[in-house]
Order: C-alpha cells, then sequence, then structure tokens
C-alpha cells in the first residue's frame, strides 16, 4: 500500500512540473512570437479538459481497446500454463519447441503486423486480440519455465514417493512453487498486452484507443492524442497495482518479501 | 526377525555423454531389520546418495532389486510406509508449517494413525504452526521435513545427510529429539552422512563405503542403549565406538588415496 501511495505522489509530481515547466516555456515562446508549445505537447490541464469534454468517446474506446487486451493477456496466460505443463510432461518437445518459441519472440512483433493482416484480415477483432496475446505470451511463458525448472528435484522425487501423479505434482507442489514468478510476469505482460490491443488497432478499427491515437495525430489533436495515451498509461499502471492486490492475496507466504 | 528392507546385490551405473557408463553403486547388499537404525558414512562423492535413492527406490538399479515387505520398493509409494528427508527440507514456500507437515496425507491416498498436534508438540513446533517456511530458522525447517516425514507413520525413513547444514548444537538437538522420535514411532531409520558423531550417536550399525563405485567395506555394530540422550554422547562406550568408526574410515580413505 506504501509503494502505491508513493506512485501516486509520483505521478501527481511529474505533472504538476509539467504544467509548470510548460505554463513558464509558452510565456517565453508566445512572447517571443513564437507558437505555444501547447500545439505539440498539451498541458495536464489541457488534457483534463479534453479527458472531461470527450470522455464519452475516450472511455468507449478504452473500453474497448481493454476488453481486447484482456481477452488476449487471458488467452497468454492460458497457453503458457498450458505449454508449460506439455514441457513438463514431454521434456522432448520442450527441447523442440521452446528454442523455436524464444527465437519467435525476439522478432519485433511490429513485424507480424503484415501477417496478422493478411491471416485475419484488417481490423478484424481476432487480429487485435491476437498481437495482444502473442506480445503477452512469451513474458508468460519463459517466466513460468523458467520458475518450474528451479523447484528442485528432490521435492519432485518426494511427490513421488508419495504416489502424487505427474498432474498432481504440476498442480499441488511445482505451479504454488512457481505462483509469484508467474505474479511477476503478469505485470510485465498485462502492460505488454494493453500496448499489443492499441498497436494492433493502429492497423485498423473504427474503435479503441489506437484508433484515437491515429486519428488525433492526422487530424493535428494532439490533446486528444495525449489524453488517449495518458488513459491507456494509466490504466496499464492500475492493472498492476490490481495485479499486486491478488498477487498480495493468493500468495499470502509472500507478503513482506 | 524378518527384514524390513531387502537390498539385493545392487549396482547403479549412470550413462556418460560418450556412450560409455559410470558406475556409481557396485555389489551392494544391505538389509534393515523392523526398527533398527543404519548409518551409512563414507567420504563425499563416493555414492552414499545415490546408493540411499536406491534403497527407497527412487533410482532403480541396472542389477540387482530392492525388497521392501516382500515386495518391490516401489509398490509401496504412496501407501506412507516409506519416508525421505533430503539434504535440504525443501519445504514447500507456500504451506505453513502445519500445511507442511500434513502435506503427505493429504492426498487421501495415505492414511495415518499419528495425531498431528501431537506431532507438533513431540517436534516442538506448536508455537510456530501458523508460520511460513521462510519464517523459519534453518533448525525449526529441519523439524518441520521430520515432521512431514513421520506424519504418515512410516516403517522406514530414509535421511540424506539432514541436519548437515546446522549448527553443532542444534543438529545435537535434532539427533536427540529423533532418536525419541524413533523409539516412539518403532521406524527404522537409513541414513546417510559423513559425521562420525552423527552416525555413532543415531545408528545401530554402521556401513562404510568405498569410493568408485560405492560399495561396502566395513560394518561396524553399534552396541549403545536405544535411549540415548545428550549423556550418551559424554559415555565412555560412545567415543570408543567413534573412535573405531574414524579409525575404520581412516583405513578406508589410505586405501583409495
Amino acid at each position: 500500500m506504501k509503494k502505491n501511495v508513493f506512485i501516486l505522489i509520483s505521478l501527481i509530481s511529474i505533472f504538476v512540473f509539467w504544467q509548470f515547466i510548460e505554463d513558464l516555456v509558452n510565456i517565453e515562446r508566445v512572447g517571443a512570437g513564437q507558437i505555444s508549445l501547447g500545439a505539440f505537447i498539451p498541458t495536464p490541464l489541457t488534457i483534463a479538459t479534453v479527458i472531461s469534454a470527450q470522455s464519452r468517446l475516450l472511455f468507449t474506446a478504452l473500453s474497448v481497446t481493454l476488453l481486447r487486451a484482456i481477452i488476449g493477456f487471458l488467452f497468454a496466460l492460458l497457453f503458457a500454463i498450458l505449454n508449460n505443463y506439455i514441457f513438463i510432461a514431454f521434456p522432448k518437445a520442450r527441447q523442440f519447441f521452446l528454442p523455436i518459441m524464444l527465437a519467435v519472440n525476439s522478432f519485433p512483433i511490429i513485424g507480424f503486423s503484415p501477417l496478422v493482416i493478411l491471416l485475419f484480415g484488417q481490423g478484424s477483432e481476432i487480429g487485435i486480440v491476437f498481437i495482444s496475446f502473442l506480445i503477452a505470451y512469451f513474458p508468460i511463458l519463459i517466466t513460468l519455465d523458467k520458475a518450474l525448472k528451479q523447484v528442485s528435484v528432490d521435492i519432485l522425487d518426494l511427490a513421488r514417493l508419495w504416489g502424487f501423479s505427474r498432474g498432481e505434482t504440476f498442480v499441488r507442489i511445482q505451479f504454488p512453487f512457481a505462483l509469484p514468478h508467474l505474479f511477476n510476469s503478469f505485470k510485465l505482460a498485462l502492460p505488454a498486452s494493453i500496448i499489443g490491443a492499441t498497436l494492433g488497432e493502429w492497423l485498423g478499427t473504427s474503435i479503441g484507443i489506437g484508433r484515437i491515437v491515429v486519428l488525433s495525430l492526422y487530424q493535428l489533436e494532439p490533446g486528444l492524442m495525449y489524453s488517449a495515451l495518458i488513459l491507456i498509461t494509466l490504466s496499464s499502471l492500475f492493472g498492476v497495482f490490481l495485479i499486486d492486490l491478488v498477487e498480495n492475496i493468493v500468495c499470502p507466504w509472500q507478503r513482506g518479501k | 526377525m524378518e527384514h524390513l528392507l531387502e537390498v539385493k546385490n545392487i549396482s547403479v551405473q549412470f550413462p556418460l555423454d560418450n556412450n560409455s557408463f559410470l558406475e556409481v553403486v557396485k555389489n551392494v547388499n544391505l538389509t534393515v531389520l523392523p526398527g533398527e537404525s543404519v548409518a551409512i558414512i563414507g567420504l563425499s562423492g563416493c555414492g552414499k546418495s545415490t546408493l540411499l535413492k536406491t534403497a527407497c527406490g527412487l533410482i532403480r538399479p541396472n542389477v540387482g532389486e530392492v525388497i521392501f515387505k516382500k515386495s518391490s520398493v516401489q509398490s509401496f509409494f504412496g501407501s506412507g510406509e516409506l519416508s525421505y528427508i533430503p539434504q535440504e527440507p525443501l519445504l514447500l514456500p507456500n504451506k505453513t508449517v502445519v500445511g507442511n507437515i500434513i502435506f503427505p496425507i493429504s492426498s487421501h491416498r495415505v492414511k495415518t494413525n499419528v495425531a498431528v498436534n501431537k506431532l507438533l508438540s513431540k517436534l516442538k513446533l506448536s508455537d510456530h504452526k501458523d508460520f511460513y517456511p521462510k519464517q523459519l530458522s534453518g533448525g525449526l525447517k529441519q523439524r518441520v521435513s521430520l515432521g512431514r516425514a513421520l506424519v504418515s507413520s512410516p516403517s522406514i525413513i530414509f535421511m540424506d545427510e539432514p541436519f548437515s547444514s546446522l549448527d553443532q548444537f542444534t543438529r545435537d538437538r535434532l539427533g536427540e529429539d529423533l532418536i525419541g522420535l524413533r523409539n516412539k514411532f518403532k521406524t527404522s531409520l537409513v541414513l546417510v552422512t559423513h559425521n562420525i558423531e552423527e552416525a555413532v550417536f543415531l545408528s545401530d550399525r554402521i556401513i562404510i563405503l568405498s569410493q568408485n563405485p560405492a560399495s561396502i567395506v566395513r560394518e561396524i555394530k553399534i552396541n549403545l542403549p536405544s535411549e540415548r540422550n545428550h549423556q550418551t554422547r559424554r559415555s565412555d562406550e560412545y567415543l570408543t565406538l567413534t573412535k573405531q568408526v574414524r579409525l575404520a574410515l581412516d583405513k578406508t580413505l589410505l586405501l583409495y588415496e
């Protein structure tokens, strides 16, 4: 909680500093007959005004983007856990597929955009969710794989002695062990999935934060563009805060780490 | 009296990269009576742990067999008849002290007649029963590990240098508690250690292993009373036996240097 209050204070400080500096620069620039800096970088107060005036448009777009991101994230989580279980059950599959997956991960996701358009069509919902999935999947997969590899062989031996099946060992021993690591990966993967959904929306869609960013760029509306970007950033931060909260409930043994 | 455990002429080989094999254990025969404690000692890396893991069925021997209560030792996995205490306590970080102790019997396959509260009290863990492992000292963790091994009221406990990471005082106290618990539960112990004093104090018989591959070179009977405490460590018999084992081990060392 203390950490979150600190983050909030930092954010407010940044906004206050930004407003103060920009006001100062704008007075100088306008006084010298130059165009106000606000034409490129709006002040926090301007952004707040735009958010209030365009709240319906912005929040509708935000909810659509977040929904796409969350679906992508949940699919990423599901597939990463499933993949890791397969890797444990069939070590040969891990040897074969993991290097391929790491290679795909090192490829910039934006490079997949043409492929996604080709596969799912321009502005397709599935395409956007797919990009969001792809960008969130690898951090979860790799972190979980590493965490599961850290489980001691001796404890797995004990599980055999206790008569646990492979599935039971995964669910009751390996997965709980990896859970804190998994939550750490969520803190990377959730913002990544939101970026993925926004990125996917750039490729063409009728609604979404990505769409607003692109439109406001072409229509030279920096206030709207910044509003959209700030809302998506705050959503990411809120998502990370929620993950922290859930981690505290799900992993009580990690408290005060 | 009928043997509880019979290790019949086992040899264990591990495959090496260049299609050859490393023989770690060679032609070992070993029997354990009900309620008997056997300590296996030898130099570091001589194959003690491999022999122990083979004796409890976690490693299948390339030659020979391990018989427990007239059946294959593996057929007793999940029955609670066999317990294993690894070198590190390896507690589940997500379980409290009680959660860790009852973990082997929580699968509903393993039945027990041990009252958990009594066990906690015997192990002097009652005040810590709701603590998570990271809140415990090394000695307390090892007590939990001991409790987890005893909870299913096993006929035999295999211990792989269980107190090696503890200070001398804690190690001695735990040793005394272990002897008390062994006498109460009538459990057999097979203990691997490289500590001569510990081997003499905890066992009824000491087996000295040779190196590369491990095979039995000497067996020493420990004629100490079954009830042992800190005074036992000061007795003449104990000191004489310790000296005798040290001499035997020195001879082995000279032989294989």
